[in-house]
């Protein structure tokens, strides 16, 4: 069974390309289009073994969602990626200090992304 | 729009860089150095008044180029995505052609695999033929050491018919001894002419066998001789069989070699196109770095506005500090601060490949 993968960001662009390098590396894929809608669709999904973060959001932005996220019981342990145009060391410290587990400046490569989905995904 | 094109009276300083941030600061120095002169305040307040409606008419431009890029780069993407699961189909496995499916590189690679299966059955066709032949060579060699045979029992019959003759010689004599021996010899005289009956009837017998047996030789040889003729005749059918099945398979070979070629050469080239249309909506991600910094240009041009607003009416303008702040409030990405600490060069975006695991 195909492993799923829940992306937060606010450009459906972005999405796109995301979501085509993790459909074509075999994961299934959910997306959000900021912090609030990925709440609800994790609600939704129930489990999902990765997320793929954007920072800079409307309506909740992303360091904003990985603490609720990892306040979540049921979804505490599930790891994130932030993917951002951000490249501060504070920006960084701030997702490192929420619960993100890896952090990609945009634009990315797709090997580049899944190397970091491959090493982090949960079972 | 350039400052100078606003230039109000009882201004004394015009901006020379045509920045915004120089230019209100102008307007503050003016202000701020004659309050005391008729007409400086309410030509700053036109000023402002100005500088807002500007700005309004910038971040609504702003927003539709923004709109404008996003849907053009989503439809863009959304194409690119399109080609790419059309590559997809066209690239990878799919089921044979047999199927009555529209010709792939999968499907020429099917239909190369049926060409070859063709090549092998005719192939196989003609080792039947040639044992076919073998199997009948077989047979006629058979017929021929029978019609060998049939020789030597003509040979064995003659045998038959001479030892005849010669028993029926001895009988009569036999019978000529019994007769110089009178009464005592009438026993022998029965058994000499008996001997003589069964010779001849043996001699008869045997020219019965030889007759059957030279009847028997001439129908094998005539056998032989028509078998010999289609021997001939299936054998130029076969060569002349074996010839077109040849040509045939060389034909296929050809075909199914170019077919392979062909097959190879929209894989590769469907490959390539892919990873090209994979870079393309790649560098589409500027889309998403140029958004945010339009962004915070809307955002900032209101807050420059906002401030330069709240100045007038204070009456002192924002220190230089308080300014920088203002404007670099929100900067999302590295270029932007690039940009702020190095005046107007211009920063690329970054390419940096290294992912930060916490």
């Amino acid at each position: 069974m195909a492993k799923t993968i829940l992306i937060v960001d606010d450009s459906s662009s972005l999405r796109t390309v995301v979501r085509m390098a993790l459909v074509r590396a075999g994961y299934d894929v959910i997306e959000a289009g900021d912090g609030k809608e990925g709440l609800a669709q994790l609600d939704k999904a129930g489990k999902v073994n990765l997320i793929v973060s954007d920072v800079n959001m409307p309506n909740m932005d992303g360091i904003t969602f990985v603490t609720h996220v990892k306040a979540h019981p049921r979804h505490k342990f599930t790891p994130v990626v932030m993917l951002t145009t951000e490249g501060q060391d504070a920006k960084k410290e701030q997702g490192r200090a929420a619960g993100a587990k890896a952090w990609i400046v945009k634009p990315f490569n797709p090997p580049q992304l899944l190397d970091a989905v491959s090493k982090l995904i949960l079972p | 729009m350039n400052a100078s094109t606003i230039a109000q009276p009882g201004l004394t300083s015009t901006p020379d860089d045509g920045t915004l941030a120089t230019f209100a600061k102008a307007i503050m120095r003016s202000l701020a150095g004659r309050r005391d002169k008729p007409g400086t305040i309410s030509s700053a307040e036109t000023l402002c008044s100005r500088l807002d409606e500007a700005s309004r008419t910038w971040t609504t431009h702003l927003g539709t180029a923004q709109a404008q890029m996003r849907q053009a780069t989503e439809q863009l993407l959304s194409g690119f995505a399109q080609i790419l699961e059309q590559l997809d189909a066209i690239i990878q496995p799919a089921h044979g052609a047999a199927s009555g499916q529209p010709v792939t590189a999968s499907g020429l690679d099917s239909r190369a695999q049926v060409l070859e299966a063709c090549e092998s059955r005719l192939r196989g066709l003609i080792q039947n033929f040639q044992g076919f032949v073998q199997s009948r060579d077989a047979v006629m060699q058979s017929v021929r050491q029978l019609a060998g045979e049939s020789v030597s029992l003509g040979t064995m019959a003659e045998d038959v018919a001479q030892i005849a003759r010669q028993t029926n010689l001895l009988s009569l004599n036999a019978a000529i001894e019994a007769a110089r021996a009178g009464p005592s010899g009438r026993g022998f005289a029965v058994v000499a002419t008996e001997v003589r009956r069964l010779s001849t009837e043996s001699g008869d017998t045997g020219k019965r066998i030889g007759d059957h047996v030279q009847a028997f030789g001439q129908h094998m040889n005539a056998a032989l001789k028509q078998a010999s003729e289609h021997t001939a005749h299936d054998a130029q059918v076969i060569h002349a069989s074996e010839q077109t099945i040849n040509q045939v398979i060389e034909q296929v070979d050809s075909a199914v070699s170019q077919l392979n070629e062909r097959a190879a050469e929209l894989s590769a080239r469907g490959e390539a196109v892919r990873a090209q249309v994979e870079q393309l909506m790649i560098a589409f991600q500027f889309q998403d770095r140029v958004h945010q910094i339009m962004d915070q240009v809307n955002s900032s041009i209101s807050s420059a506005v906002a401030r330069l607003q709240q100045s007038l009416k204070d009456g002192a303008a924002p220190d230089a500090d308080e300014w920088t702040a203002l404007l670099s409030a929100g900067y999302t990405t590295d270029e932007q601060r690039f940009a702020s600490d190095h005046g107007s060069q211009n920063a690329a975006a970054p390419s940096s490949n290294d992912t930060t695991f916490f």
